[in-house]
């Protein structure tokens, strides 16, 4: 009996306790509780993932300095970051369980996990937090994250498990701006392309640079997604063509960027299904030069915006796999942020001819369509359609296709001078809205729109935590975007990926990329 | 002949180091930046001062003479750099790679001189009969169909159609000999007609060349059986020009690999200089190219020294010049 009194007493203070810290957990902010969309739930590690990639293959492991989308995929795979995407484009806790903010929005606190460890079996604390947020906004280093943070004034370890960082302007959507700063271990700065050591659910075992890669379980793994493969292998295909077959043989488990023309082929397959993300925020996007003529001048742009018959193109080129961007916006029309009352900028040829002219850009005039020889035969198809309907109003259109090296010398970076071009190319944007919205600000977009009244709504957009007021802004930075055309958005859409009906657990996220942290054989 | 040796052997250093200088001009003037390749296709908003930074770590933003000397300077020291995106030491990229290209030249030299020299002797015995004219049109057609037609033709044959061979990949031959020799099989055999095609010709022709020389004749006369005559004394003496083609072509091998490996998709030395070259990965492709030009010159030096072995008249005008 005695016992039996101490163990009641024990589960009624262990029960006390978990609610008191339940409700220490509550009350420390605003932060979402919720874990990843779809936690894994296999029974045991059980066979080999084959990951198929056409083209080109992972070049470098570095996380924050990444030089090919394919290396996406692995940065929940092996490098979480303190929050991760989820399917809808939110973001939610990860390496960070919980955060909150100073109520002038310009300090915020983040609390990591207790149990995090890199797969070498060193515990992740906040010095390596605070170490990859500061490397991040070095300057000096090439990251895709760094635009959204640089705004960081200063970054520091609370104690072992919280860090704060102190902000320059108030922003609502900290925890969105640190979702593409991820984790890695900076112990050894120059094995970060080599080696590979993260938090993640699998580890690094071999590594062929642009050719293959291994992953295998971290035996030091201890959060919400644990590993269920005993192998992931990435593997390069030559060719988007020769992907699609070794897929349909049965070679390939999941395949990422399907050409468009295989869709058909795959959806008839009965083996196989196509991963539909939930939500989408890359956009087909065509670049101009706003500081040179003749897109200097927005008449030009909006001639060249009505010019555009962005419906028969997605049609065509995307066959069903995109959706025409008919108001000219970043956002999608199914964007949480997306502005309803935009105007579309309806195909009009007579209308793009009339503003041409008021623009001072006479028939005969012609202009050229950059694009890549080696990658994305959509955006040609695109512009052969541009090229018909320009020569019925008296304009034309030099395609010109090089490789992706000369294609971007010519535009890339931001600065560059490049009269009369049209420049194709892809942007794969943060669902966020103000962090979607973002490619418009000065300095980022190669089309160089230096809006001093865009940058300003972005930054208010930011400061404004009332989420019907910040639309308002969110509003507004769109009827600005859509009227001055500094970039044509053509069309909405995703990569397609496929997978074999024996895999589940697989999801693909807003901005195109493969999620298989949480995927597993079915029944294992 | 110790001197022609010597002087053969300076005359290939010389040649390699005036390869090396072209390579690293030539590299120089293709459009294209392998800074902003690295970065353009993933980073936007980038900070001038990284590209700067990433110039000053790749050493780009030396004069040329100074990165050239800094990686002549690196070889001889058996550091050829860095990948400019990996970070792998290029020695690295070159070994992890290196044998499934050993692996197909191989092969493919082998099997290319099995069909080229039996069927070169056959002809020169069957001569102006139908089987001369059939290695006639194979000539003609190994030598005009590009590489990459053959290697797509076989495919859909022998993998598609028939799914007898593997159409892609490599299996290590120390790990799966019989599985490695099946994956080679069909890169090697579009090699091989590439090989055999012109060492055919050059034989053939070669041989008709020495058929009729009075020797042969003589031969001939004594009452030799003509498949005798053709292998004894036909067949040796009209090797001399086909080495010369077999050199060629052994040197140029690395080149030929490119396109053949790109089509099986095998993750040779081709593969790495064809992707070496779309990213401007210069350390790598200087290195790739450099490899391709030593093998040339090499297999250059072997084939003139050994036709100082193989014809005795070369030996004796060598020793009354010297």
């Amino acid at each position: 009996m005695h016992g039996f009194k101490g163990r009641s007493r024990a589960l009624v203070l262990a029960s006390l306790g978990a609610i008191a810290m339940a409700l220490v957990l509550a009350a420390a902010g605003p932060a979402s509780t919720k874990r990843s969309a779809a936690n894994a739930t296999c029974k045991k590690q059980y066979g080999t993932l084959s990951y198929g990639i056409a083209g080109n293959g992972i070049p470098a492991l570095d996380p924050n300095s990444i030089s090919s989308a394919a290396q996406w995929v692995l940065q929940p795979l092996v490098f979480p970051g303190l929050v991760e995407l989820q399917a809808d484009g939110s973001v939610a806790p990860s390496l960070a369980t919980k955060w909150k903010h100073s109520d002038d929005l310009k300090t915020w606190w983040f609390w990591l996990r207790h149990d995090a460890k890199y797969s070498d079996g060193r515990a992740f604390t906040s010095a390596d937090a605070v170490q990859n947020i500061l490397r991040v906004l070095d300057p000096k280093i090439p990251s895709q994250a760094r635009a959204n943070v640089k705004d960081f004034r200063s970054v520091r370890a609370i104690n072992k498990y919280e860090i704060r960082i102190k902000l320059g302007s108030p922003s609502a959507i900290v925890p969105d701006q640190l979702l593409l700063v991820r984790m890695s271990d900076l112990t050894d700065p120059t094995k970060l392309n080599t080696v590979g050591n993260g938090t993640g659910p699998y580890k690094v075992s071999n590594f062929v640079p642009d050719q293959s890669l291994t992953l295998v379980p971290n035996p030091y793994y201890s959060g919400p997604t644990p590993p269920c493969f005993k192998r992931v292998a990435v593997i390069r295909e030559p060719d988007p063509t020769a992907m699609t077959t070794d897929f349909t043989s049965g070679k390939l488990g999941v395949v990422w960027q399907v050409p468009i023309a295989n869709v058909p082929k795959l959806e008839s397959d009965g083996h196989a299904f196509i991963v539909a993300p939930k939500a989408v925020s890359s956009v087909q996007a065509w670049e101009l030069d706003t500081k040179s003529p003749p897109f200097d001048n927005p008449l030009a742009r909006q001639a060249l915006s009505y010019a555009v018959d962005r419906a028969t193109m997605v049609k065509v080129a995307y066959q069903g796999q995109a959706r025409p961007s008919l108001t000219n916006d970043l956002l999608s029309t199914a964007s949480a942020g997306y502005d309803k009352a935009l105007k579309p900028y309806t195909f009009n040829l007579q209308k793009a001819k009339q503003l041409f002219q008021q623009a001072g850009v006479k028939p005969g005039t012609t202009f050229t369509f950059w694009a890549q020889a080696d990658k994305n035969p959509e955006r040609i198809t695109m512009a052969e359609i541009l090229q018909q309907d320009l020569a019925k109003i008296g304009y034309k259109l030099n395609i010109v296709q090089n490789d992706t090296s000369t294609w971007l010398q010519k535009f890339y970076p931001a600065g560059k001078s490049y009269p009369g071009l049209i420049v194709a190319n892809g942007l794969s944007l943060q669902p966020n809205p103000a962090l979607g919205l973002s490619f418009g600000i000065s300095g980022k977009c190669e089309c160089n729109w230096n809006n001093k009244q865009y940058d300003a709504l972005y930054l208010k957009a930011l400061g404004t935590p009332d989420p019907v007021k910040r639309q308002v802004v969110y509003n507004q930075m769109q009827q600005l975007f859509s009227q001055q055309v500094p970039v044509l958005t053509i069309g909405h859409l995703t990569n397609v990926m496929a997978a074999q009906k024996g895999i589940v657990g697989i999801w693909e996220d807003p901005r195109g990329n493969a999620h298989l942290e949480n995927a597993h054989f079915a029944g294992h | 002949m110790r001197r022609y040796v010597v002087r053969r052997l300076l005359t290939s250093v010389g040649l390699l180091v005036l390869s090396s200088i072209l390579i690293f001009c030539l590299l120089r003037v293709i459009p294209g930046d392998p800074t902003i390749t690295k970065l353009g296709g993933s980073i936007e908003g980038v900070d001038p001062r990284a590209l700067q930074a990433i110039r000053h770590d790749l050493g780009l933003d030396r004069s040329l003479p100074d990165q050239y000397i800094r990686w002549v300077g690196g070889i001889v020291r058996g550091d050829f750099g860095q990948s400019y995106y990996s970070q792998f030491p290029v020695t690295t990229l070159i070994t992890q790679r290196i044998a499934a290209t050993i692996e197909l030249a191989v092969f493919a030299i082998v099997l290319g001189l099995l069909i080229a020299v039996p069927t070169a002797t056959i002809s020169a015995i069957w001569r102006n009969r139908w089987f001369d004219a059939v290695v006639s049109g194979f000539t003609a057609v190994g030598m005009a169909t590009p590489a990459f037609v053959t290697g797509i033709l076989l495919i859909v044959v022998f993998a598609v159609k028939l799914g007898w061979l593997p159409s892609q990949g490599y299996v290590s031959i120390t790990q799966h000999p019989f599985e490695s020799l099946k994956s080679a099989l069909l890169p090697a055999t579009t090699l091989a007609i590439a090989i055999a095609a012109p060492i055919l010709r050059v034989l053939r022709a070669s041989l008709a060349d020495v058929a009729s020389a009075p020797y042969i004749r003589t031969a001939a006369g004594k009452g030799l059986l003509r498949r005798a005559v053709v292998v004894r004394h036909v067949l040796p003496n009209a090797a001399i020009p086909a080495l010369t083609m077999v050199g060629v072509i052994v040197g140029s091998l690395l080149g030929g690999t490119v396109i053949v490996e790109y089509v099986f998709a095998r993750p040779g030395l081709g593969t790495l200089m064809v992707d070496s070259v779309f990213k401007r990965d210069y350390a790598v492709l200087q290195a790739l190219v450099l490899l391709a030009a030593a093998v040339f010159i090499l297999s250059s030096l072997v084939v003139d020294l050994l036709y100082g072995v193989l014809d005795p008249r070369l030996r004796v005008r060598g020793q009354e010049s010297s």
